[in-house]
């Protein structure tokens, strides 16, 4: 008689972020095999794209990643500015970095909530959502949506700065700041969480790298891997920022990392706020929207997301639509062959902890 | 008691049902991303006796966020069907109406309304957390007035449904 | 990023092309790609961040693509090779890149390419029950599926229309 069972966890199921399914083989309670199971939200957006007018695609790309679209937007450009030779205006390049770090720091907070759940507290996802919320309203008086902005677009920003919205936004800074406090005191330094996180979904640095890992998953390893530092966008090049490493590899140094770089948001923020030129344009002029012609040719953009390496791998044939666009994200590695080896060995209560330790974003990987 | 007649006894029970419903935690799609906020401190739809529950023998909405997509619709009929009575859909955003942005993609359904019955569609892409708490204010008094018996006609058309669900799910 | 340039046209077979700072482009023929690819993970290209293909009808080919990265050059890679689109095969690489195995899996399913050695290649991972052509190919007529599957909502006048008939 066979000791282990099949259970089916997801697509619904509150541990699963998002909708998304996992196949578990379990012995006791302890997990001997683990698959994944996508594409509950396949849109066929790569298809999607290719039927569709650059200036179109702008309205489906954010859709791609939900939790943080900004990335989209600002990879997708950056490949279409690639291709055409366009340059953008120096304010601009400040105006994507305020607008990515700010939607950097509300992926955090949402995945901070979801964490801290898994392990059975709520509180910090009731403040955290919260305080989320503060910073999308910073996003709809800016772009006029809370959670779809398509505010960076090729060329640019598609408009200016509303009159006092820096202050605005520093003064969400400084709240946020003194909020991470109360945040540290709750969840970071609690020994509960401590002891549980500690040791679990270990992984060691030549494991992250044989295996795809990038962004936070990597950078607990100890290795300061990040797009913003090595092939530099926007106006991370002026900014002083350093890559936070910790040496564990474990589900608690991912959070810490996490915890790490939402500081670093807040102060790229600040910095980008006090460095951004004051006056000028923020959109090159291109061509009329309906008759951007870009040239054949192929390019990888990439972008820092939350959760890693964000990419556009796009071909270019001359027309007014792109030829094929391919969409890296982060999580595809980190689901496929990162959480179906961690998973096997683990037990059942830690299944979606680890999953939310590794930030696994569902739409990324369906597309 | 023993007079009661049955209208009168409808009009209370669904009274009642209306202070406490009980959804559905499924994120089918992305509007799943405007619940969190919906869910705590700002919005707190709890104020209305809402609260989002895990199991679909216990909820009585099924809120279906955003975009179908064929795999995903296999779910939610089994879901839906699993659900007990009295049981309301909503369908959120424009993808469930109409297909959204999603018009040519072979892989997403165009209307939710052919293979399940649903009560309240919001539209808006999307809907802000003001819009979906409204929205379950619009459902409630669609429940006192008795007009939310979309699973009374799911039971009634059940030919017209599985036909419409048989067709694409194959 | 010279020194890695220089060290990447001595790969068997490669032609390199720089297309801009920190991208290289290297085309390889289908018989030397696992080379290649093994050559590039020696000199340090060590992830892979994406692999798919390009459908390139009129020359009736499949461009496959790798997207590496090399971490310490800080350099991106991307591999391609052409394969004919009659006989759409290509071995796998899931040896030398490790996630190149759910890569392989969404191109079987998503363009028919077959990959060989790849156990999982040609289950099914993200479409549910699909038959008939893979819809990333080109000639997959998106719309016409669409139509053919699903029906649109009419607006309002419509339907008032179709009553009065």
């Amino acid at each position: 008689m066979s000791k282990s069972y099949e259970l089916f966890i997801g697509p619904n199921h509150p541990g699963i972020p998002g909708n998304f399914s996992l196949h578990l083989e379990l012995e006791g309670d302890t997990i001997i095999s683990a698959k994944g199971d996508p594409g509950y939200l396949h849109r066929a957006f790569e298809k999607g794209m290719e039927n569709r007018l650059y200036i179109q695609n702008l309205a489906l790309i954010p859709r791609i990643c939900v939790p943080e679209p900004d990335i989209n937007e600002a990879g997708y450009s950056m490949a279409i500015e690639d291709l055409m030779g366009v340059e953008i205006p120096e304010r601009a390049k400040y105006i994507r970095t305020i607008v990515l770090e700010l939607a950097r720091t509300t992926a955090y907070l949402l995945w901070m909530g979801g964490y801290a759940a898994s392990l059975g507290l709520y509180t910090l996802g009731q403040w955290a959502t919260g305080d989320r919320d503060y910073a999308i309203d910073m996003f709809s008086e800016l772009t006029g949506a809370r959670v779809y902005h398509m505010y960076i677009w090729p060329g640019g920003v598609r408009r200016d700065l509303p009159e006092g919205w820096e202050e605005e936004v520093l003064g969400y800074v400084k709240y946020l700041r003194d909020k991470l406090v109360d945040y540290d005191n709750l969840f970071f330094k609690n020994a509960m969480f401590i002891h549980r996180a500690k040791g679990i979904a270990k992984i060691t640095q030549e494991q992250a790298l044989e295996w795809g890992a990038t962004g936070p998953v990597l950078k607990a390893t100890g290795i300061a891997q990040d797009v913003r530092k090595d092939d530099p966008y926007a106006a991370y090049p002026y900014l002083d920022f350093d890559v936070p490493t910790l040496t564990e590899g474990d589900s608690w140094a991912r959070a810490i990392v996490r915890r790490f770089e939402i500081d670093n948001s807040l102060s790229l923020i600040e910095q980008a706020i006090k460095k951004i030129p004051k006056k000028g344009p923020v959109w090159t002029k291109m061509p009329n929207p309906f008759k951007w012609y870009v040239p054949a040719g192929e390019t990888y953009a990439k972008v820092e997301s939350a959760r890693g390496e964000h990419g556009f791998y796009m071909v270019g044939d001359g027309t007014g639509k792109p030829y094929r666009v391919s969409v890296r994200g982060a999580s595809t590695p980190h689901m496929f062959t990162i959480a179906e080896k961690l998973l096997v060995g683990a037990r059942l209560a830690d299944a979606s902890h680890i999953l939310l330790s590794l930030d696994i974003c569902p739409p990324e990987i369906d597309r | 008691m023993d007079k009661m007649t049955e209208e009168q006894y409808r009009a209370i029970s669904n009274m009642l049902r209306k202070r406490s419903l009980w959804m559905l935690h499924y994120c089918t799609g992305c509007g799943a991303m405007e619940l969190p906020p919906t869910m705590t401190s700002r919005y707190d739809m709890e104020r209305f006796g809402i609260v989002p529950y895990v199991t679909p023998r216990q909820a009585d909405i099924l809120l279906v966020t955003g975009y179908v997509n064929i795999k995903t619709l296999r779910r939610i009929v089994t879901v839906y069907e699993q659900m007990l009575d009295p049981k309301y859909v909503i369908g959120f955003g424009s993808c469930p109406i109409n297909g959204g942005v999603y018009w040519d993609s072979y892989s997403v359904i165009k209307q939710l309304d052919k293979y399940i019955p649903v009560d309240l569609y919001i539209a808006g892409c999307m809907p802000r957390p003001e819009a979906v708490i409204s929205s379950f204010r619009h459902l409630m008094d669609l429940i006192d007035k008795g007009q939310a018996n979309g699973y009374r006609r799911y039971k009634e058309n059940y030919e017209y449904y599985e036909k419409n669900q048989r067709k694409v799910l194959g | 990023m010279t020194g890695i340039v220089d060290k990447v046209k001595q790969v068997d077979g490669a032609a390199v092309t720089v297309q801009r700072d920190n991208r290289i482009f290297v085309d390889v023929s289908k018989d030397k790609l696992t080379g290649a690819l093994y050559s590039m993970k020696l000199l340090g290209f060590n992830q892979l961040s994406i692999m798919s293909a390009v459908d390139r009808i009129e020359d009736g080919q499949f461009e496959i693509f790798y997207v590496l990265y090399n971490y310490k050059e800080k350099v991106n890679g991307v591999v391609r090779t052409r394969i004919s689109r009659d006989k759409a095969e290509i071995e796998t690489v899931e040896k030398i890149y490790t996630p190149a195995h759910t890569y392989e899996r969404e191109l079987t399913e998503m363009f028919g390419i077959k990959v060989l050695g790849n156990s999982d290649s040609g289950k099914p991972f993200i479409l549910e029950n699909w038959k008939g052509q893979p819809p990333m190919r080109k000639d997959f007529d998106s719309v016409g599926y669409v139509n053919s599957h699903y029906e649109f909502r009419h607006s309002a006048e419509e339907e008032t229309e179709g009553k009065d008939e």
